[in-house]
């Protein structure tokens, strides 16, 4: 792995300057060597030691913690908690989108079994459930990304309350983005809160009951709920896809859309709730509420590299991330030297920064510029050749 | 602030600011708390308080006393329940968080406004209706069970979400458990000590009656989780407490031993514990599925189980 440390020693000594974290010494840091040793716990007095250290000993992988802590180096016990960001992970890994793993490749644990594409919850094979997955990465995986963090970002700030220019998006340097609120009320939440809100932006156990109003046999919603609307809006424009559904039902999804109230049946309004429960889940943001719970978490440090792509985790603005690309944006690696590698797994065709690579078959050998060699083999399917 | 509002709010919140700045400019000490002579009504209604929060009984009225024994009585018996053990404070704490939920009905709006902002620091304003900051709403809301107390189920605009008077006191009890949850445990002087050793008997002679440990086995980690809750005394949610009962009665528990893992909630009550016990295992329940789990917020996290009874079935 010398190669690719002297390649992310390159990228840090001339990029320190753009890795960023507010409140250093507040935070605890860890570190991930190419050698895989994991060091936790470690602390910084300032920005610029912070950059040092990771220019004079770059990382594989680089975390911050969420948390501010009054101790930040002391066990997790001692470490003594302020406040913490608010943070939302979106990852295409949960999404299960057949385009986005197209590429991936799984290996069934037990009997061998391999294959490409989404892998199955259990081996065809043997039915065991022990998979392992080498994902891929394409651009379906940022276009669904970005759909979600749109959607997460207009609820943060039109209904739960954080200002636009507070919100901070980044990409992870993977598979997805992260959204965070760094200050503010919100980063006040307790764990549970974090759940709550959570729950609110991915519409998960939403309950429409309490928000119908009764009038004269007439039933009509209240609409000031954003959960609600969002699921109307969603149920209307999919109402028309679905044959099952009776089409008076569809005709009384459009009255109540508009506010209005309708005269409705005990079985027609049972049916109407379920429908509208399925449809905030599918309406809301698809986050891992997990990670927003977790107040003890470590997180990339906004444009750090990232050690299973080579890509940097941008930070970027609200008006920059619809129109970023990754594989022309993060690359943050040279393309000098080439290095020699031998393909391991299948890779695919594959663009960086314009030029295009692959398809490669195990067992080749090729000689391709800096960025792309690291690619593939931190993705785990090629290593240096001369070894 | 009139004198009479003054004493409401400190008779109906001896935990509100109003309470902490009396406390401060008298300068009462544990010393005053245990042998000051004028203080004898408050230390009197200060074992009240514990008795009834020991037996999870209904408040006392509004007490006819100076304001300021309120205020003292309820020091002292917060300390002493933290003397006696987690347990004990728990069962203060929703003692006191009832108490409040039934008195603060006698706060006008704006008196109940002022002791939220000044106290508990939440935001609140009136714009068509009553609005609540959300951090302080779901940080207070997590401890309330029902799905219309989620905040997926609320209106929220621009930061704050709606509720009504009502509901805003319920919030606040939650506020005022917390507030007593966090007394520090202190030596205390003999005469309050030999309080904590009265109450720390019969607390142990309840406990005892028919306590016997929890099976724990290969439960899965929310089983778990709800468990120990229970044994630090905390409080469960309905909902907590159903997915429980359901589980423990599907992996062969007796009413009688579930009944008697319940004994240490804060607010056991046999007979209301007995009947809901008895008609889960009447309706022969099944335990929520995994998803449901995670919408109630019971689910600590992926345990590689598709649901509860896998592997015990």
């Amino acid at each position: 792995m010398r190669e690719l440390r002297d390649l992310f020693s390159r990228y840090y000594r001339s990029m320190a300057r753009t890795i960023y974290v507010s409140e250093v010494p507040m935070r605890e840091f860890m570190f991930r060597d190419f050698e895989g040793k994991v060091r936790r716990h470690i602390s910084f007095g300032s920005l610029g030691e912070l950059r040092r250290f990771m220019t004079d000993d770059p990382p594989l992988h680089a975390y911050y913690s969420v948390s501010l802590y009054r101790n930040p180096a002391a066990p997790m016990e001692e470490k003594e908690p302020v406040r913490a960001e608010l943070l939302f992970d979106i990852d295409s890994t949960d999404f299960e989108d057949e385009e986005c793993e197209r590429d991936s490749l799984w290996r069934c644990k037990e009997c061998g079994r391999t294959g490409r594409g989404l892998p199955p919850e259990r081996c065809p094979d043997c039915g065991s459930e022990r998979i392992e997955v080498n994902h891929w990465l394409n651009e379906r995986c940022i276009s669904l990304t970005k759909g979600e963090v749109a959607k997460l970002v207009d609820v943060l700030s039109d209904e739960l309350g954080a200002p636009l220019d507070e919100i901070a998006i980044s990409y992870t340097g993977n598979r997805g983005f992260h959204v965070r609120v760094p200050d503010g009320p919100l980063t006040s939440l307790s764990k549970e809160g974090r759940r709550e809100v959570a729950f609110y932006i991915m519409g998960r156990g939403f309950d429409p009951v309490p928000l119908i109003r009764v009038e004269k046999g007439s039933i009509r919603f209240d609409l000031r709920s954003g959960v609600l609307r969002r699921a109307l809006i969603y149920l209307e424009k999919r109402v028309d896809q679905r044959g099952d559904l009776p089409s008076r039902l569809k005709d009384k999804v459009m009255v109540l859309i508009e506010g209005g109230s309708v005269r409705m049946g005990g079985r027609e309004r049972r049916l109407l709730i379920d429908l509208l429960r399925e449809a905030a889940q599918a309406s809301g943001a698809r986050i891992d509420w997990m990670v927003t719970t977790d107040t003890g978490r470590l997180t990339r440090i906004p444009n750090s590299l990232h050690g299973k792509t080579g890509f940097r985790a941008l930070s970027l603005t609200l008006d920059e991330y619809q129109q970023f690309n990754p594989f022309t944006d993060a690359v943050g690696l040279p393309g000098e030297p080439e290095i020699d590698v031998r393909v391991t797994l299948p890779v695919p065709r594959f663009k960086l920064k314009g030029e295009t690579f692959g398809p490669h078959s195990p067992g080749e050998e090729v000689r391709i510029p800096g960025f792309a060699a690291a690619f593939i083999i931190l993705r785990g399917r090629a290593e240096p050749a001369n070894r | 602030m009139s004198r009479m509002r003054e004493s409401k709010i400190l008779l109906i919140a001896p935990f509100s600011k109003e309470a902490a700045s009396l406390l401060e400019e008298q300068g009462l000490t544990l010393e005053d708390l245990a042998y000051d002579p004028l203080l004898e009504e408050a230390r009197r209604l200060s074992r009240e308080r514990l008795l009834r929060a020991l037996d999870a009984r209904t408040p006392a009225r509004l007490p006819v006393t100076n304001p300021v024994n309120e205020v003292y009585s309820f020091v002292a018996a917060k300390l002493i329940a933290a003397r006696v053990g987690r347990s004990m404070l728990s069962r203060l704490a929703n003692y006191e968080a009832k108490r409040f939920m039934e008195l603060s009905e006698r706060l006008s709006k704006e008196e109940l406004i002022h002791l939220a902002k000044s106290t508990f620091s939440v935001n609140l304003k009136e714009e068509n209706g009553l609005w609540i900051d959300v951090t302080s709403y779901s940080n207070g809301c997590s401890g309330i069970g029902g799905s219309r107390w989620r905040l997926v189920n609320r209106i929220v605009r621009r930061g704050y979400v709606l509720l009504d008077d009502r509901e805003l006191r319920r919030l606040l009890s939650e506020y005022v458990k917390a507030k007593v949850m966090d007394t520090p445990r202190v030596d205390l002087p003999p005469p309050l000590e030999n309080v904590a050793k009265e109450i720390s008997d019969a607390f142990a002679k309840r406990m005892r009656r028919r306590y016997r440990k929890p099976r724990k086995g290969d439960f899965p980690p929310c089983i778990r989780d709800l468990i120990a809750k229970l044994r630090r005394g905390e409080n469960l949610t309905h909902q907590a407490r159903f997915a429980l009962t359901s589980f423990l009665l599907n992996v062969g528990w007796s009413e009688e031993q579930v009944l008697d893992l319940f004994r240490s909630a804060p607010d056991f009550n046999e007979r209301i514990a007995s009947y809901q016990i008895s008609h889960i295992a009447r309706r022969k329940y099944k335990p929520p599925s995994c998803e449901t789990m995670k919408n109630w917020g019971l689910c600590p996290g992926d345990c590689g189980r598709r649901y509860m009874l896998e592997g015990l079935d």
